[in-house]
């Protein structure tokens, strides 16, 4: 079913916000998507006390979700009617690594319960849950790079089924310097075995990016009209949209896609990230409402693990 | 507000945890009152909580036997998903060929399965060691239902559901929304998940695994014994199944948050509440329908003690059952391990006694069915309660009303 977006938020390197990330985007800021995203800017929503258990993932997923529900005018921490959708590569990797040192440094006996608790994949979204006071479903899809395509499905289901007026969706990975040195190992393993080059083979960054869902309203920043994941065709079709359709493919784009008349890289921006396709999204709807969109379509799809996964987004106002 | 849906056909049913190595297995394991959990074998501990091992031979899984080599370098989550899909497409009636002419949806549950289990390489990481990377390869080609949808060849949405320990019964739920509204012609959904040395530690940082074999409900329950299991439904579209044996119905599925702590259900189950009039809603029914109840049962006391004051409450004369002192709490899988399990109690119409189980706790004021009972019903609820305050219900049915 077509979702509208009320409202959204993205964070990373390149900032907060959809000005942000399409700016990194054109200037092609390559030098700063390692850097970590600043999120001082929860001390506006809560006081730091209310925070001091939260992880670095979870504070991400939080500060997303603050500023996404206020891009839709709704108050942070009494959204109504709500569920939640938490999209992730590989879940909250920080809080792992820390009970790992705690079962290193101290043995099982003295191992750390919180991180622990932390490390639980749908910690983050529970988190989120509690803070902003949202009592809905609840849950959390983690499959790399094809988890926000499947996060948005899940979403469009609970919609269609009204079992919730509106969902906040979320995708969120974190940097760790394991997993950043993992990646790059890989990388140059599948490089040596002539793998074809790609926003994969750069270094592991960190972002977030929130949307506000609802069934179609008329105030929509962008209806997301067709999501889907299925085996990946062996010649994929990019034809549908007549050529008004600006393709983003989460910073890997295929060869064969090069001749498109719309086509954007956003790994300059957001770096090497599984969620990246939930960045694209983002970008996708900052540009249909800065003005002077040439497209009325927008399509985010990636390739990864034998999937194709597609979101289309569709201009709502004139 | 969740509106009545249409019920979901479940044409074949699958199973594997440390009391059987299929559903029948299981069910004369349940029904004998079995429960013998072991030491753990598959990695190293001091402290020597009893766990619920799965006997798995992989050698006579069609999926091994197909592509040896792609299937030994997936995880034992996988392993055990596959070894259940197996029996449940078998039980369907239905060929692996047979899918790839059809939109065939792969929705899985897990815990474990998505789990950054790094130990060991994390250890040589730390010691500035470059530890090989087959754990790394294993990881990235072992997400369940990725990897499943891989073994299978279909085509149609994937989804793995990281719930924590509803994940299971969520992914049932999902996966039925998906036959309801139209996304594919076949589900293949449930949960599975292996015994992991991280979570293993981590339940005994959290001092919730008992020493002993667990008890659910129990007034001397101390705590839980990790399991490890898949369970795992077919469904079908109505279209498709028509005329074909069927073997019970997905007639409701809520789902909800407690919004109140990451480890402990809230004390009220407020969230459990709204699930429940959720999945009640989807099926058009009233508690009074339901015969009998899966309670999610863990033995640790804080869940037993809100779930005993929610059956007290809502189901003061309904009789539940406790499966877990067989199988031990199988985490991501243990929500679908159950479901299974119920919609067979429905079928033979026969509910074992819940293992594990003895005496009375006074302070709970209610108890599971301690002897084997015989039920003709047509409508029965599995629950899940999980970390992070999920809280899920299914409704299954033998017949498409209630």
């Amino acid at each position: 079913m077509t979702m509208s977006i009320e409202g959204f938020s993205c964070l990373g390197a390149f900032g907060s916000g959809g000005d942000c990330l399409t700016e990194a985007i054109r200037a092609r800021h390559t030098d700063r998507f390692t850097e970590r995203t600043d999120t001082s800017a929860l001390a506006n929503f809560f006081p730091p006390r209310a925070l001091r258990q939260c992880d670095r993932f979870s504070r991400l997923a939080i500060l997303g979700a603050c500023l996404a529900a206020q891009n839709a005018g709704l108050n942070p921490t009494e959204p109504g009617n709500c569920g939640i959708v938490l999209a992730t590569g590989y879940g909250s990797a920080t809080p792992t690594f820390d009970f790992l040192d705690s079962l290193l440094d101290h043995g099982e006996q003295m191992a750390s319960p919180l991180a622990f608790s932390l490390s639980v994949h749908n910690i983050p979204a529970a988190i989120v849950a509690k803070t902003m006071q949202i009592q809905g479903p609840c849950a959390t899809v983690c499959q790399y790079e094809s988890s926000v395509a499947s996060g948005l499905l899940l979403a469009s289901q609970w919609l269609a089924d009204k079992r919730i007026d509106r969902v906040l969706f979320g995708a969120v990975d974190e940097y760790t310097d394991l997993l950043n040195a993992v990646t790059l190992r890989v990388v140059k393993e599948r490089e040596i075995q002539g793998a074809r080059k790609s926003r994969r083979a750069l270094s592991l960054a960190e972002g977030a990016a929130f949307f506000i869902l609802s069934r179609p309203k008329d105030s929509s920043l962008g209806d997301i009209t067709s999501v889907s994941l299925d085996k990946s065709p062996d010649h994929p079709d990019y034809n549908a949209l007549a050529g008004d359709c600006l393709y983003f493919f989460s910073g890997a784009v295929p060869p064969e896609a090069h001749g498109l008349p719309g086509v954007l890289d956003g790994s300059p921006a957001y770096g090497n990230i599984p969620v990246a396709a939930a960045l694209d999204l983002a970008a996708a709807v900052s540009m249909l409402n800065t003005g002077g969109a040439p497209f009325s379509h927008y399509c985010c799809r990636n390739y990864t693990a034998g999937v194709q996964s597609e979101i289309i987004l569709k201009r709502v106002k004139p | 507000m969740i509106s009545h849906g249409k019920p979901v056909r479940v044409s074949g049913l699958g199973c594997v945890t440390a009391a059987g190595r299929n559903l029948a297995a299981c069910l004369t394991a349940l029904d004998e009152g079995w429960r013998s959990p072991r030491p753990p074998e598959l990695f190293p501990a001091e402290r020597q909580f009893p766990v619920f091992a799965c006997d798995l031979n992989m050698s006579d899984n069609p999926f091994c036997l197909s592509d040896p080599a792609v299937f030994k370098a997936m995880s034992r989550t996988v392993h055990l998903a596959a070894h259940a899909v197996a029996e449940a497409l078998n039980d369907a009636a239905l060929e692996i060929e047979d899918l790839a002419s059809l939109r065939v949806g792969v929705c899985i549950g897990t815990s474990v399965g998505t789990s950054l289990e790094f130990y060991d390489y994390y250890r040589c990481y730390r010691a500035g060691k470059e530890d090989p990377l087959d754990v790394i390869h294993r990881y990235l080609s072992s997400n369940p239902a990725l990897a499943l949808a891989r073994l299978l060849g279909t085509r149609g949405p994937i989804q793995t559901v990281t719930n924590a320990c509803s994940s299971g019964a969520d992914a049932i739920g999902l996966a039925a929304d998906w036959i309801r509204n139209g996304l594919c012609d076949i589900a293949i959904c449930g949960g599975a998940d292996a015994l992991c040395q991280i979570i293993y530690y981590g339940f005994a940082s959290l001092q919730l695994q008992s020493a002993a074999a667990c008890m659910p409900f129990d007034k001397k329950r101390a705590g839980l014994n990790l399991g490890e299991g898949a369970g795992i439904m077919v469904l079908e579209s109505t279209e498709r199944r028509k005329n074909r044996k069927t073997q019970g119905f997905i007639r409701g599925y809520g789902t909800c948050t407690d919004g109140y702590h990451l480890t402990a259900p809230h004390p009220n189950t407020r969230g459990l509440r709204t699930a429940l009039k959720h999945a009640l809603t989807q099926a058009g029914a009233l508690c009074g329908d339901i015969a009998f109840i899966n309670a999610h049962g863990t033995a640790t006391p804080t869940n037993d003690a809100a779930e005993g004051a929610f059956f007290r409450e809502l189901f003061p004369n309904t009789p539940f059952i406790a499966t877990k002192g067989s199988t031990g709490h199988t985490l991501g899988a243990a929500g679908a391990v159950e479901a299974v399990f119920t919609l067979a109690h429905l079928i033979r119409g026969k509910l074992p006694a819940s293992p594990g189980f003895f005496e009375e706790d006074p302070a709970l004021g209610i108890s599971p069915i301690n002897k084997p009972l015989q039920v003709e019903a047509r409508l029965a609820m599995t629950q899940s309660i999980a970390f992070g305050g999920n809280n899920s219900i299914l409704l299954l049915g033998t017949e498409n009303t209630a």
